[in-house]
């Protein structure tokens, strides 16, 4: 079973054939805020850091624009790649006391958590909390992308995409106390 | 506790069917939520412009009713205020009146890119701040023109944490002297000029955090720590002491009605290049990096007339062990230590120190 964010069949796979400004500013206002939080949500970064890392990847994007095969799939992984970097580079160039065994990404961005009803604070909490592959996984499927993307985008094999989300799902469920047994 | 779907797509019951609602709702409602905490115009001009397609294509946009009045009231609610810097020699005071830009509501492209730079460039500098060194060297011209030749200083500093060093130069060109502290450690001080070096223990501690980028207050303070104008050792009051370089920046910068003037190479970059309002009392040049949007150079002049020019080539470094090696105060062997006030004393008769509190040299 797959899940979307209903963006694929209007964007994913779609060559612009001309840049056209028009295009490109419902694009980037579609995309925008589901790619700060695919950032947000798949590397830790907070709001406003992930918002500067998919502006770099927007502005990337655009310069090569007509060669694109994939705009959209292009631009997530270039903005995973970059926030990646900058997570590395945080981790290896900043000593902490305590390392944190898992992200919150929710009390790094107060603002969010705001927005968001309990049980959906809840499920992003949990979402948050996966292991990063599961959790990679699962923030590149709800954002809309297929297995096959995916399994590039994370140079992995689909068929390791389809386990990482069935333990992804699996963890889910049991955490949210949902009974499922995962689907992939 | 059990999930409660409200408004799932899949039939009740179904834990795949209700899982796969929670995250799709979930994932919906926190798209939604960080649209809300961006500024998605201001990006999308910003996007356009940078790529060439916002001029002449610009029309092919549709008018946003109300951003030039939300540009206009975000400016409006920008404090106002006196700023005041005493910069060098305890000659010069500047004070910066911090007026709304007139041009501003004029046109909406430049107001626009100008608040989505100074914007990146905060956001920039608040990620830049715990995790990289910010290396500037400093070259302040004072006073006539001698001979073809304007008298001024050199100096080279660095900023990391709660740690940072500065070393001056001598007008030939050699070190003067070189200073540098840290948080939890000593403040140590070497002088060339008389071979000799002193350290001491509960100075040079770095000041509290410039506060927040909407408090103006803090270029007051901001402008000489970021230029690190005057010998820390010569009694320099302990809430005065420098803080870091990116946050001093991210003063500068975000309390300047600041406009962006275009492109200009730095160092081989197009770096953009924001200018304050041409009424200002200090006239404030910043170039940022299109890539990072960190600072790369930063100029400072005074009023007509007051031919001070304080400029700052900066350059933001990874901690590696080499880098981090550039914070520490080397002692040459041969040189002797001294008590602080002495070698203070012996600086300050070559290089008069603007900021230093008479009567106060420690040690």
């Amino acid at each position: 079973m797959l899940l979307g964010d209903g963006a694929r069949s209007s964007v994913v796979g779609v060559k612009l054939e001309r840049v056209n400004t028009a295009d490109i500013g419902a694009f980037y206002e579609r995309e925008m805020p589901r790619l700060v939080l695919f950032v947000t949500i798949s590397t830790g970064l907070d709001v406003h850091a992930a918002a500067d890392v998919a502006q770099a990847a927007f502005e990337k994007a655009l310069s090569r624009w007509p060669t694109l095969r994939n705009p959209r799939a292009w631009l997530y992984r270039v903005a995973h790649h970059e926030a990646l970097a900058r997570c590395e580079a945080v981790r290896r160039e900043v000593p902490v006391g305590v390392v944190p065994d898992r992200a919150d990404h929710l009390s790094a961005a107060p603002a969010l958590a705001a927005e968001l009803r309990a049980e959906q604070r809840e499920v992003m909490a949990h979402l948050g909390g996966l292991p990063p592959k599961q959790r990679q996984v699962m923030t590149w499927t709800l954002a809309g992308f297929g297995d096959a993307e995916i399994a590039a985008a994370l140079e992995l094999s689909t068929d390791a995409v389809k386990q990482s989300r069935y333990y992804a799902r699996r963890n889910l469920a049991k955490r949210l106390g949902l009974a499922g047994r995962g689907s992939r | 506790m059990r999930w409660r779907l409200r408004g799932g797509r899949g039939p009740a019951g179904d834990p795949d069917a209700e899982l796969d609602a929670a995250l799709f709702e979930t994932w919906q409602a926190a798209a939604a939520a960080v649209g809300k905490m961006i500024d998605l115009p201001a990006g999308k001009e910003a996007l356009l412009a940078n790529s060439g397609l916002g001029q002449e294509d610009a029309a092919d946009l549709p008018p946003r009713a109300g951003l030039t009045r939300q540009v206009a009231r975000r400016r409006a609610v920008r404090p106002t205020g006196a700023v005041a810097a005493a910069l060098a020699a305890g000659v010069l005071v500047l004070v910066a009146v911090v007026v709304p830009n007139a041009r501003h509501g004029a046109t909406r492209e430049p107001t626009v890119n100008a608040a989505y730079v100074v914007k990146r460039v905060d956001h920039a500098l608040s990620a830049a701040e715990p995790g990289e060194i910010a290396q500037m060297t400093v070259t302040t011209t004072l006073g006539p023109v001698i001979g073809g030749k304007p008298a001024g200083t050199r100096s080279e500093n660095w900023s990391f944490g709660g740690q940072w060093r500065s070393v001056m130069y001598s007008p030939a060109g050699h070190p003067a002297y070189d200073e540098g502290s840290g948080t939890a450690l000593p403040y140590n001080l070497v002088s060339y000029l008389t071979r000799t070096w002193a350290r001491q223990r509960g100075l040079g501690h770095p000041a509290e955090a410039v506060p927040g980028p909407r408090s103006c207050r803090s270029v007051i303070t901001a402008l000489p720590q970021l230029f690190q104008l005057g010998l820390l050792g010569a009694g320099f009051a302990p809430r005065s002491l420098p803080v870091t370089v990116a946050g001093a920046l991210r003063a500068a910068v975000s309390c300047k009605s600041l406009t962006v003037a275009g492109r200009q190479r730095v160092d081989g970059i197009a770096a953009i290049k924001l200018t304050s309002p041409p009424n200002a009392s200090i006239s404030e040049t910043i170039w940022v990096s299109p890539g990072t949007y960190l600072p790369v150079r930063v100029v400072v002049r005074a009023a007509p007339g007051q031919p001070v020019v304080l400029t700052a080539e900066i350059s933001w470094l990874p901690p590696t062990a080499q880098n981090l090696a550039m914070l520490t105060v080397p002692i040459p062997a041969g040189f002797r230590q001294v008590p602080l006030a002495r070698a203070v004393t012996s600086i300050l008769q070559r290089f008069p120190q603007p900021n230093a509190v008479a009567g106060h040299p420690p040690g």
